[in-house]
């Protein structure tokens, strides 16, 4: 570890001395419609070197450098003076060029003007339109907000996730299942970050929509390989959620859907150097639910969520954001109990250059999840609840010079669970109190990463992280007799461990690294590799993520997670950019996966470890991209073929599952195909349509049946063996965006949606009822018919 | 939980569209598997024990009983009961030597020797001591369906984890038309039995050395003025007992919501001794009975008499015919448990 840290120290002092002879050229890319900072856009700088050409001394730009902006629009660069152009690209913009005579410090800000003959651009896009052939990145999709809103939706709601969920590689294990799968990854393989702020649960009313209002977003970039060095912590993939902050424009929006509407407030402050944005949602899904069945028609529902953003410009350098978010959900069934979910995050940021080459960023997080169930029923009433307390500090360091990019930096992680508390709430309530012990851990984190761009063909980016976690005291742990399944009779003693004492700790290196080959302008390869481990546990045995899952931290009995995946990917555009491809293939092996004992009794269980196996699986596949983002017709066709398989690891063959072999996942669907596409039909009308088809997830059918008393029984000897018949789905929709021009204030956009066009009734689940002694299969649709929806966003 | 959100999971799908479809699954051919029902009690006549096999998925409502099994039942003490199975080969084995009662306070485990030479055993199932039931009590009840709920009230000891399972079984009067006999009209009148079906079961881990208030055990569907007569039994049920029980109503449930427990094998507590992992279906019980019972006799749901729902309800023909598990009034004025023990 010292060794790393008195490497992290040499980079800087090396760095920082390196750069007397040039002028700092610094400045915010931003667009001109409505003033929002352009994340990534590439900064192209040309020198202008005159030279003689039939006797006349032209200036001819020769390039330079090429630089892109941070996540809130700001470049800055060491340049020796002289004359120089800068060419702005970004997606959804036009170039932008500018001419520059460099003499002393500058800062040059610039504004970039919308594409031409469509006000917003597609739904998902790279982050430049040749990007995904120049970068060394690889899997990395960045998501266009203002597409995502012409998207065919149901119920009326844009939502992120299900974006996603049109991506190769990126899938869910059913309509209506909250979270997302990428790659053969579980649901809480992903590291979903609001404002750098981790989220505990990203669904609103038991899975059908994403916790987070669309409308309060600035951009989204999932990572399904080359997760940056300086995020770690989860398997899968990394999901950045920015929210909006914007200086210079004031912006409102309201928003009204079928169960469900939105406002936004934007405005800057401080003589422009802030900006505050402020966003809130609530639904109001109980006039659905009064036509449910009678005995159900009582059932309430609702949620909410609000988003608050403050960024100002403390210094000319220097900028400090806060923002938070909360989002709260009930649901409660007649006369019994109700059940309520939350999550509050809290983020300050601030960021700012401290030299020519060096910027910096430091953050303070705050996330806190409850859930919990208030039990209604007379003289049993009760209050369950759970908690995750999650505070975290981040220091960041980038150094920036010619052709490489030095980034290092530092993270602090304190958790605090609390898995589950049970009190009485009535008096003669016949409940008693029962509390599982709060659990605590700490990560310490340190990452150095760097990109050198050996060639014009040839760039590398390596990154190593190195993190040390420890579950801390006080609390107990149990000791198993050997020899036999661990179980509440085979404790064999407890250990306590004081406070802050560590009763399990762990230290590893996650190694990143990618190279990247270009052939020509129009196609390169990439490889990449990366290391990662997870000390936080999804608990959840039911199919989809539900309300009362919990988290378990790591620790003695369940060890982190952690995952090696390998991939490889081959880029090519075709007309100038216009049409971008790829083929990816990756390959991941995961050790230390949960996995449930049958029937397995998981909340208020202070043992829960003798109730989880340990497993390990593989995901494996093959993803092919085409896409089209310019022009009146813009679309995406994507076919993935992939495996996600698991083998529960027991020496001790009665806890084995399926003999202990591989069998598939819950989410494993070996052909994915997905295409979107929109036409701009002029005068603010768009046409959008989707369709999915994925292959049947695997389930697990009964393979006999017995007499029990008068009931039928069905045994299930082998799981996951059998698969539901295949999903496909076709959605519609079309838009009408009222401005004329890019500049209008005013102006409604109104879209209305079909969901599941030709009403298909695509299978969630199979089950059996009985009838007359027999038992019959049943297969539940979960949106089996056409859901047609209208939405009004009103924006001046 | 995880039911309760399942089941607002499909009503909230069935609201927005009929989504269950009725499918065929293909049959799959596995080896038949032991199957073991009931067990032992500390009351006389409810020890008796039904082991069968497994069958295929769907198949008719049938138990396909074993044959040349032999089945005894030991105490850790030492004591032997021999199972004895019934001649007309219907699976059911009852104690050898007549009259056995169990004794609160011991294990006892069973051993079956099937014919094929495979030999399962059991681990000890301790028959916990009787909790009585303190009270039985009823509520009118209109909504959702009109008759009588019937809770029971019981004092939780706190020195011991206990574990609870009640069944009940309950009288009430049904009328028909009848049919001619004679110069009179026959058998319009019967008692007509009806039993719990499901698992009702509860641990003490949240109630411990509580009063255990208005669980609700039985409810007495009314259809006509009458004397309701209810007898609930609450067997006080081993930890094992209670797990298996837990689980199988986890899969019992199971209504195809996302929020469903996954699809799982529920395994008993009667191992092959040579092949942990032939583990056997059912459960080999070991329980202790207690009984109480309620009358009925102030009719609160008058208004309903003959009426069930919004409809007059009395079935053609001859009740006893009509119900299978009835007695005419007219002959027994009085309901007895009994009577199809007769």
């Amino acid at each position: 570890m010292r060794r790393y840290v008195v490497f992290f120290i040499f980079c800087f002092l090396a760095s920082t001395s390196l750069y007397a002879q040039t002028l700092e050229l610094s400045g915010k890319i931003q667009s001109f419609t409505d003033k929002q900072p352009i994340p990534a856009a590439n900064v192209a700088i040309k020198k202008l070197v005159k030279r003689l050409v039939n006797g006349d001394y032209i200036n001819e730009r020769t390039d330079y450098r090429n630089i892109a902006a941070d996540s809130a629009g700001y470049y800055t660069i060491g340049l020796p003076a002289g004359e120089y152009v800068l060419e702005v690209t970004a997606v959804g913009f036009s170039k932008k060029a500018k001419f520059i005579e460099l003499k002393r410090k500058t800062t040059l800000d610039l504004e970039l003007n919308e594409s031409a003959n469509q006000l917003d651009d597609l739904e998902v896009k790279a982050r430049k339109a040749e990007a995904n052939i120049t970068d060394v990145q690889a899997g990395v999709i960045k998501l266009n907000i203002q597409g995502i809103k012409k998207l065919p939706v149901v119920f009326g709601e844009a939502d992120i996730i299900k974006a996603l969920t049109l991506q190769p590689g990126v899938t869910t294990v059913g309509e209506g299942a909250g979270g997302f799968n990428v790659r053969g990854g579980r649901v809480d393989q992903n590291l979903v970050l609001l404002d750098d702020a981790p989220l505990y649960n990203t669904s609103h009313l038991l899975g059908f929509f994403t916790s987070i209002n669309t409308e309060a977003i600035q951009n989204a970039t999932l990572y399904k390989a080359g997760i940056p060095a300086n995020y770690g912590g989860r398997l899968s993939s990394l999901f950045t959620i920015n929210t909006k902050t914007q200086t210079d424009t004031s912006r409102k929006a309201v928003g009204v859907g079928i169960i469900s509407s939105n406002v936004v407030l934007q405005e800057s402050f401080g003589n422009k150097k802030g900006s505050v944005m402020l966003a809130a949602r609530g639904a109001y899904p109980n006039w659905l639910i009064r036509q449910f069945p009678k005995n159900y028609r009582d059932s309430r529902a609702d949620f909410y969520d609000i988003n608050a953003a403050v960024q100002y410009r403390i210094l000319p350098k220097h900028s400090l954001k806060v923002s938070a978010y909360r989002s709260g959900d009930n649901f409660k069934f007649p006369e019994d109990s109700s059940y309520f979910w939350k999550t509050q995050t809290a983020t300050a940021l601030l960021s700012g250059i401290l030299s020519n080459n060096l910027s910096y960023n430091a953050k303070a997080i705050y996330s806190n999840y409850t859930y919990g169930v208030n039990g209604l029923l007379k003289d049993y009433e009760f209050k369950f609840n759970s908690e995750i307390l999650d505070r975290e500090l981040k220091l960041g360091l980038v150094y920036q010079k010619d052709k490489w990019n030095l980034e290092t930096g530092a993270g602090y992680i304190k958790y605090d669970f609390s898995p589950g508390n049970q009190n009485p709430t009535a008096e003669g309530s016949a409940v008693v109190s029962r509390n599982i012990a709060k659990e605590y851990a700490r990560e310490l984190s340190a990452y150095v990463s760097s990109e050198l761009t050996v060639s014009k063909r040839f760039s590398v980016q390596g990154g190593l992280r190195y993190v040390a976690y420890a579950n801390l005291g006080p609390g107990s742990v149990n000791v198993y007799l050997p020899g036999v399944p661990i179980s509440k009779e085979s404790v064999k003693s407890t250990l306590t461990y004081a406070e802050n004492e560590a009763a399990f700790a762990f230290g590893g290196l996650e190694p990143r690294a990618s190279i990247k080959y270009q052939f020509n302008g129009s196609s390169s390869l990439k490889l990449n590799y990366h290391k990662m481990r997870q000390f936080v546990h999804l608990i959840s045995n039911t199919t989809a993520i539900s309300p009362v899952d919990f988290w378990k931290l790591a620790n003695t009995y369940i060890p982190p997670q952690e995952a090696n995946q390998y991939a490889l990917g081959f880029y090519k555009n075709y007309n100038s950019n216009k049409v971008q491809t790829y083929i990816e293939v990756f390959y991941k092996k995961y050790k230390n996966l949960v996995e449930y004992k049958d029937g397995a009794d998981l909340l208020l269980n202070p043992s829960l470890e003798t109730e989880l196996l340990n497993a390990d699986g593989m995901a494996y596949g093959l993803e092919f991209n085409a896409q089209k983002s310019q022009g009146r017709f813009t679309g995406n066709l994507s076919y993935t073929w992939s495996r996600s398989l698991v083998r529960v690891i027991s020496p001790f063959p009665e806890e084995q599952v399926n003999g202990g072999e591989l069998f598939p996942s819950l989410f494993d669907k070996p052909h994915n195909v997905s295409a979107q596409g929109d036409y701009y039909l002029g005068k603010g009308y768009t046409l959008a349509g989707t369709f999915t088809y994925q292959t049947g997830r695997p389930v697990t059918f009964p393979d006999a049946q017995y007499f029990f008393g008068s009931t039928t029984i069905l045994d299930y000897s082998n799981r996951n063996k059998q698969r539901l018949p295949d999903f496909h789905r076709i959605d519609f929709s079309i838009s009408k965006d009222s401005r004329r021009n890019k500049d209008q204030k005013r102006y409604v956009i109104t879209n209305f949606s079909i969901y599941n066009l030709y009403a298909r009734r695509n299978p969630y689940s199979v089950f059996y009822k009985q009838y007359l002694g027999t038992s019959k299969a049943y297969r539940l649709a979960v949106l089996g018919t056409v859901v047609p929806s209208l939405t009004l966003t009103f924006y001046w | 939980m995880s039911k309760r959100i399942g089941i607002g999971f499909v009503c909230i799908i069935l609201a927005l569209s009929s989504c269950l479809d009725e499918i065929k699954l293909g049959q799959i051919a596995l080896a038949e598997r032991l199957v073991i029902e009931g067990g032992i009690s500390n009351v006389e006549n409810e020890s008796k024990l039904r082991l069968s096999y497994t069958d295929f998925v769907g198949a008719p409502k049938r138990v396909l009983p074993t044959s040349g099994v032999y089945v005894d039942i030991q105490s850790i003490k030492g004591e032997k009961i021999i199972m004895r199975a019934d001649p007309q080969g219907s699976g059911l084995f009852t104690p050898q030597s007549g009259k056995f009662v169990g004794k609160p306070g011991e294990s006892y485990f069973i051993t079956v020797k099937l014919a094929d030479g495979r030999s399962y055993a059991s681990r000890p199932q301790l028959m916990s001591s009787i909790v009585p039931i303190k009270s039985l009590q009823y509520t009118a009840s209109e909504k959702p369906a009109v008759g009588y709920a019937i809770t029971a009230d019981l004092d939780d000891p706190k020195e011991t984890q206990n574990y609870y399972r009640w069944k009940a079984e309950g009288f009430s009067l049904r009328r028909s038309t009848g049919v001619p006999v004679a110069f009179s009209i026959c058998c319009n009148i019967c008692w007509v039995k009806e039993v719990t079906e499901g698992i009702n079961m509860l641990g003490d881990l949240n109630f411990n050395g509580n009063t255990i208030k208005n669980h609700p055990v039985y409810f007495s569907s009314y259809y006509g003025n009458s004397m309701h007569r209810v007898k609930v039994k609450q067997y006080g049920i081993s930890k094992d007992a209670y797990q298996y029980y837990t689980k199988l109503n986890s899969q019992l449930n199971r209504s195809g919501s996302i929020f469903d427990p996954l699809p799982a094998k529920v395994g008993g507590n009667v191992v092959n001794v040579s092949n942990i992992q032939d583990v056997s279906l059912g459960f080999f019980e070991v329980n202790s009975i207690s009984t109480k019972q309620l009358d009925i006799l102030d009719d609160k749901l008058k208004k309903y008499d003959l009426f069930y729902g919004s409809e007059l309800y009395v079935v053609e023909g001859d009740c006893l015919l009509r119900y299978p598990f009835s007695v005419y009034f007219e002959t027994y004025q009085q309901p007895l448990f009994d009577f199809y023990e007769r």
